[in-house]
């Protein structure tokens, strides 16, 4: 509650004066609007519990039962699913990956621990083992990897072993072989893999089955047996 | 910084730029603190202006399957076994007293029982019309809303407002929408692309180019339409002594002289035009690649039931799979002729064969190679049919209709199996659950990972949403 350069942050007992309820309350196209970055606004309810708090003098101890006219907030959620580490201290790193290797490391919500998608569907013939190789730096921060008709071989899924929060993982049309998937079976979040149209038979993903998370194998127009009737 | 405008800029075009600027400086200051991921340089159409999306997305493509005309819902996905015993007897005039009809204003209103016997079809036995034996086949993989309604009652309108959000044209098409909040993937193919067919024999409505529109947004998020038959885009390939090379040093030049016009007179559409030479100089590649289908097995070309380049419905199903490989966003295949005001019992049965293998095909094509999950299948008209008949176009049919029609949804996040909503016992009106249009739209955007609530554009002094003034709701009871 120190404040910024533009003065205190609350006024007490004048919420129409305090710059943190003039932030959530102004126009939401609004440069200064807060939460910024397209976050979702505070909820009517929300407002009036700054705007409650404020005007009943801002106490850093007060509770909220105490103030006259608060709503009553809904209990907060459970806490979110970590998927992966927060990206944001590594958000320079990340730029310079995507400008050097041509691929996209896009987060997958505006939660940072939600991890990020490796896409690569903007131009795959650039992404091969090589750039695999070097995206080191934020595996544990990849939790989709999106491959399909890339120039990968199993020389890249030594790589893509390496991507500890990986859930998702799209092969198809790549040059993959049953040699090279059993390396992913320390993969143990990989909830699903995507072989269609790649060399890959029974014996390829055989290994598999010891990964307890996976749900979802695909291996139409492959080697592999037709799973039989149920 | 200097705002100050040169005498050739349009009054427009430099609000519009100082706009940016501003914008540009105050997100750059913000992102300082927070991140300098959005600082690289990853092509800039790649990155839409909702980044990080608020929410994870469901659905990271669509397909979209517009029945030009406007299906009778009562001889596709709304079994009416009432209407069939009514059949002939006067319309209930509680239903329709006060009503506005298109063409059957002012005629006396007649029921008109259901034209084809509805069968059980998958697990879940659900009822829809025995033309639809292949969507039968996959019922289980699809969430039929039988409540569907909208606004409009003519043709053009109601596909304007089933792609704008808004019955009058000027509003950016969805498919533009969406690429424009989510950036296009392919960097070698248009985010959005159409494609339109027509069965053989009669010749439907016209769809206009507007129906693809980017609106008030920028004109490079438009739809790109592609053809199915011949070459798929017009003047494809270089004239006979034009090397690859030659050509691109030519968009070169032509880019280097607009970027040199650009600086000077600041108008955003040199822009649009810049991308719009890159982008065709890349689809003199890739579309002879996209179209190509003798990489495509027999077994596939028999899935969908097509020969290759017939510009059939079935062949741009089969093209609309490929797309949707190559990373386009957002794709409209329009089948036209749906239109059936007569020869409702000869015709729409010939619609029904020209779509109904070939949907199903799409469907089993994106399942079986795992694609089903993140892309988002949309079939509609633009309106449903009346439950009365009408006989004044010569044999008897029936008129548009926006109290009720049907429409179904597959993949990206929807249920499978599931029938939702219901209409009135003589199909005349939605009773339960009720959707809009604008739900859908939310409901599509939502899956999209799109707030649409959140997802506005400065337009003629209002925050323009796809989702209208009165917004949308989220379908929240088709969501899996």
């Amino acid at each position: 509650m120190r404040g910024g350069e533009g003065g205190g942050v609350v006024k007490a007992g004048a919420p129409k004066a305090s710059e943190l309820f003039i932030r959530v309350t102004m126009d939401p196209t609004d440069e200064e609007f807060m939460p910024a970055d397209s976050k979702p606004p505070l909820t009517p309810d929300e407002v009036k519990v700054l705007e409650v708090w404020i005007a009943a003098g801002a106490s850093e101890t007060a509770l909220l039962s105490s103030i006259k006219g608060a709503p009553a907030l809904a209990a907060p959620q459970g806490p979110t699913v970590v998927l992966a580490p927060d990206w944001h201290p590594r958000a320079l790193q990340i730029a310079q990956l995507e400008k050097t290797l041509g691929l996209r490391l896009v987060p997958r919500s505006h939660v940072p621990t939600d991890g990020l998608v490796l896409r690569t569907a903007s131009s795959p013939g650039r992404c091969d083992d090589a750039a695999l190789a070097q995206l080191a730096a934020v595996a544990d921060l990849i939790v989709e990897a999106e491959l399909a008709r890339t120039q990968i071989t199993d020389a890249g899924l030594t790589s893509i072993a390496a991507f500890a929060n990986l859930r998702t993982l799209d092969l198809t049309r790549t040059a993959v072989t049953s040699a090279g998937v059993g390396k992913l079976v320390v993969l143990q979040k990989l909830q699903a893999i995507n072989l269609t149209s790649t060399a890959v038979d029974d014996a390829g993903v055989a290994p598999l089955s010891s990964v307890a998370s996976l749900k979802n194998v695909w291996t139409f127009d492959t080697k592999v047996s037709p799973p039989g009737p149920p | 910084m200097n705002y100050f405008p040169t005498p050739f800029q349009t009054r427009r075009a430099f609000l519009g730029r100082v706009s940016h600027g501003v914008g540009a400086v105050a997100l750059a200051s913000l992102l300082e603190k927070s991140s300098s991921l959005h600082a690289a340089s990853v092509r800039p159409a790649a990155r839409g202006v909702v980044y990080p999306l608020p929410l994870p997305q469901k659905a990271k493509r669509v397909i979209w399957l517009t029945m030009a005309g406007g299906p009778s819902q009562f001889e596709t996905f709304d079994p009416k076994p009432k209407l069939a015993e009514l059949h002939g007897e006067a319309m209930p005039e509680s239903l329709t007293r006060g009503q506005q009809l298109a063409q059957l204003q002012g005629q006396r209103l007649v029921c008109h029982a259901p034209q084809f016997p509805f069968a059980k079809f998958g697990k879940n036995q659900t009822e829809i019309c025995s033309l639809f034996p292949h969507i039968g086949s996959v019922v289980d993989d699809i969430c039929i809303i039988r409540s569907m309604t909208t606004d409009a009652i003519n043709h053009d309108p109601a596909h304007m407002f089933m792609n704008t959000g808004s019955q009058i044209a000027g509003r950016p098409s969805m498919g533009a929408w969406v690429n424009y909040g989510l950036g296009s993937e392919a960097e070698n193919l248009p985010g959005f692309v159409v494609m339109v067919s027509t069965g053989p024999g009669r010749s439907p409505q016209p769809i206009a180019t507007r129906q693809w529109s980017s609106g008030f947004l920028p004109s490079r998020f438009q739809g790109v339409q592609l053809n199915g038959r011949g070459d798929a885009v017009h003047y494809l390939t270089n004239p006979g002594r034009v090397s690859r090379a030659q050509q691109g040093a030519d968009v070169q030049a032509i880019t280097a002289l607009n970027r040199q016009h650009d600086a000077f007179v600041h108008d955003p559409e040199i822009a649009t035009r810049i991308a719009q030479y890159e982008m065709a100089f890349q689809m003199q590649a890739s579309v002879p690649e996209l179209t190509d289908l003798r990489g495509e097995d027999a077994r596939t070309l028999a899935l969908y039931g097509c020969t290759p380049g017939d510009g059939s419905f079935a062949a741009n199903c089969l093209l609309a799979r490929r797309l949707a490989e190559r990373g386009v966003r957002f794709i409209q295949l329009y089948h036209r002729d749906w239109d059936h005001h007569s020869l409702l019992k000869e015709e729409l049965p010939l619609r029904a064969k020209e779509v109904d293998q070939a949907c199903a095909a799409l469907l089993t094509d994106l399942k079986q190679r795992g694609m089903l999950d993140d892309t988002l299948v949309v079939w509609t008209g633009e309106f449903g049919r009346t439950p009365m008949s009408q006989g004044n176009k010569g044999t008897v049919g029936r008129d548009h209709h926006n109290k009720s029609m049907s429409m179904w949804l597959a993949g990206g996040g929807v249920q499978r199996g599931r029938v939702y909503g219901a209409t009135d016992e003589l199909g005349y009106a939605a009773m339960e659950n009720i959707c809009t249009v604008h739900d859908l739209h939310a409901t599509m955007l939502h899956q999209l990972g799109i707030r649409p609530d959140a997802f506005t554009v400065k337009f003629q002094g209002l925050d323009a949403k796809l989702t209208g003034v009165e917004g949308g709701g989220v379908i929240e009871g088709i969501l899996a």
